[in-house]
């Protein structure tokens, strides 16, 4: 990386660090630090909702899942516009007007304190773990790309990240988040004209759409109903209605964000951001991935994209065999190259007979034959490139390794311009931060409320509360750090965070459902729902793995109602009140 | 009954989602923008999912 790249790099680092601890207008009250004193302008709320959500294994991950498997990914956010209108309608005004911290005070009131413990330390277990995957993951990757000590890298992002969400408390996470939400978006914004602007002079967009459409990668819509497959239309708007309504409506990072406005519509137009804006947002990270895929055909692309098992395969024993490999990648790229520039340029062209250039079009036959030929080309470099992972996973011994997560980063730090690649290490930086930010807050604020101040020490001054509160967070940030050093080889880390995140999440909504909907439903029948609903959700998660991760989440719901339910029924009917 | 649970009755949330100020121009206004926010969030989200189904066609 460049020096300026560096400087810019480090700038960030130290702006946002700065701006954060600059956001401490009462910090000295409990609502003040908690809560902003619940007046935070609804865009600054929304764009925060949007960080939060947003991590570096989002803006990493999600753009590797669109260079290997395209676009079907978007059909994880279906569900999300009507779970933010059901929100909207339902949960927000709930909050609001009970004048709570954390979303599991509410359950006390409704039922009783032990249902609040448990929810609120299932919340607790599931955050606390996935806030230590929301580290790993950029952590290694940009360790790898960059070359850091990857125990180093976890400290750069968790401790600037601790340090002024501990002293800023949620006004500094909020106005962080608005400003890394900036970055994050002109990075993305930028990196999608240098890829545009990377198709060859000879490719029309259209042309090379074409190429991106013959390998499916731009199929978005899966109408299957398949409890096997994770990613289909039904998958998404089923399970993943409920992951949504589940995560905005009773995750303790997600609910503290809409606390914070200054009235329940402002909340309700903060959750409406995300409405509106998420699945655009999120197509347009994805198309970068398959504009990426395509930067890849006209311009010699890597066969592993993680720098480092390239450099152990070369001193490895094996390093003739991956020679051998590299060699024969190279020659199929350049088939596939030139495949894809005859196919590609059948747009072109059309366009030359339209100027009244004498030459013929080409026939439907002689186009379907490029097209044809440039997808034969694209299997075998794909073949080779597996064949190369397979050699990986043989010599490292890591058996669950893709490439998916590096494709991105690698792209970043050897094909922009100098300059750009701070700006998109930095905007990396900030989704990560954004999130952990968020999360550590919540971590705190639950941990305080739910345990601290309502089994520990009732009615302490806001002075020994806010001093508790800033310790928690630096116990959460550590033990994020912790975390994030043992999560480092967990696969696709997009999908471990989703996984962990659909186990819990049913189990929580169905508590609230059972809390806001049934008026029959009572404390006990409300609590050991929820110990039946984890039993289900994990015999169905051991028991059954083939079924996708998207449908725990129904299956979460469905059994804490339905138990917690059938338990009430077996207390007297109480008379009407 | 336990006057506990008699308690956690009378405490059923939706109870306390019932709107808290009174129906009057303003708040009618509130409400329209409101509906007008969650129809165009979801006429959007199917305006997506159109232009992506279209996309996938168009260049299949």
């Amino acid at each position: 990386m460049h020096l300026v790249d560096w400087v810019i790099v480090a700038a960030y680092l130290a702006w946002v660090v700065v701006d954060g601890l600059k956001r401490t207008h009462a910090t000295d009250r409990l609502e003040g630090y908690f809560l902003a004193d619940r007046r935070l302008p609804w865009w600054a709320v929304g764009l925060s909702v949007m960080a939060t959500q947003m991590s570096a294994i989002t803006l990493v991950g999600t753009t590797g899942q669109g260079y290997v498997d395209g676009m079907r990914f978007i059909q994880f956010y279906f569900g999300l516009p009507l779970a933010m209108v059901i929100l909207s309608v339902t949960l927000v005004p709930y909050f609001h007007r009970a004048r709570v911290f954390t979303a599991y005070e509410v359950l006390e009131q409704r039922f009783d304190a032990k249902t609040r413990a448990l929810t609120s330390f299932l919340f607790l277990v599931s955050r606390g773990l996935s806030c230590g995957v929301i580290i790993a993951a950029p952590a290694v990757i940009l360790s790898i790309v960059l070359g850091w000590n990857q125990l180093l890298t976890i400290l750069a992002i968790g401790i600037p990240t601790t340090v002024y969400t501990m002293l800023g408390g949620v006004q500094a996470v909020t106005w962080t988040d608005v400003k890394q939400m900036a970055v994050i978006l002109i990075g993305v914004g930028a990196v999608v004209i240098v890829l545009l602007a990377g198709l060859p002079a000879d490719t029309s967009l259209a042309g090379a759409l074409h190429l991106a459409g013959a390998t499916g990668r731009l199929e978005t819509i899966d109408f299957r109903f398949d409890l096997t497959e994770t990613y289909t239309f039904w998958s998404g708007m089923l399970g993943g209605l409920f992951l949504m309504l589940s995560y905005f409506g009773c995750d303790q990072s997600q609910v503290q964000r809409y606390l914070t406005a200054g009235s329940v519509n402002e909340g309700r137009r903060s959750l409406m951001m995300s409405a509106y804006a998420k699945i655009p947002l999120q197509a347009l990270i994805l198309f970068i991935g398959v504009l990426v895929f395509l930067f890849y055909l006209f311009h010699s692309p890597p066969m592993l994209f993680n720098p480092v098992h390239d450099a152990t395969l070369r001193a490895s024993e094996r390093a003739g065999e991956y020679q051998a490999l590299e060699a024969e990648f190279e020659v199929a790229a350049q088939v596939r190259g030139a495949a894809a520039r005859a196919a590609a340029a059948r747009t072109t062209s059309r366009t030359t007979v339209r100027t009244a250039t004498p030459i013929a079009a080409p026939t439907a036959s002689d186009r379907d034959a490029r097209i044809a030929a440039f997808t034969a080309a694209d299997a075998e470099v794909e073949a080779v490139r597996s064949r190369a992972v397979d050699l990986v996973r043989e010599v490292t011994g890591d058996a669950s390794y893709r490439d998916v997560n590096y494709v991105f980063p690698t792209f970043v730090t050897t094909r922009l311009p100098i300059g750009l690649v701070g700006l998109l290490i930095a905007a990396i930086f900030a989704a990560a931060m954004s999130s952990i930010a968020a999360e550590l807050n919540s971590l705190t604020t639950a941990t305080v409320m739910d345990f601290y101040r309502r089994h520990f020490d009732r009615g302490a001054s806001d002075k020994r509360y806010l001093f508790v509160a800033r310790v928690v967070t630096a116990f959460w940030g550590l033990f994020a750090c912790a975390v994030a050093t043992y999560a480092v080889s967990l696969g696709s880390l997009i999908e471990v965070v989703n996984r962990f995140g659909s186990f819990f999440y049913g189990l929580l909504l169905g508590v609230f459902v059972l809390a806001l909907v049934v008026r029959r439903a009572t404390s006990r029948g409300a609590f050991f729902g929820l110990l039946v609903g984890i039993g289900a959700v994990s015999w169905v998660a051991i028991a059954r793995p083939e079924i996708s991760f998207l449908w725990h989440n129904l299956v979460g719901v469905v059994a804490v109602v339905a138990a917690g339910l059938l338990l009430s029924l077996t207390e007297p009917k109480p008379a009407s009140s | 009954m336990a006057p506990e649970v008699a308690k956690a009755y009378r405490r059923t949330p939706m109870d306390h989602a019932q709107p808290a100020a009174p129906l009057t121009a303003d708040n009618d206004r509130s409400t329209r923008s409101m509906i007008l926010l969650y129809a165009g969030a979801l006429g959007l989200e199917i305006l997506v999912l159109l232009a992506l189904w279209a996309l996938a066609r168009a260049f299949a």
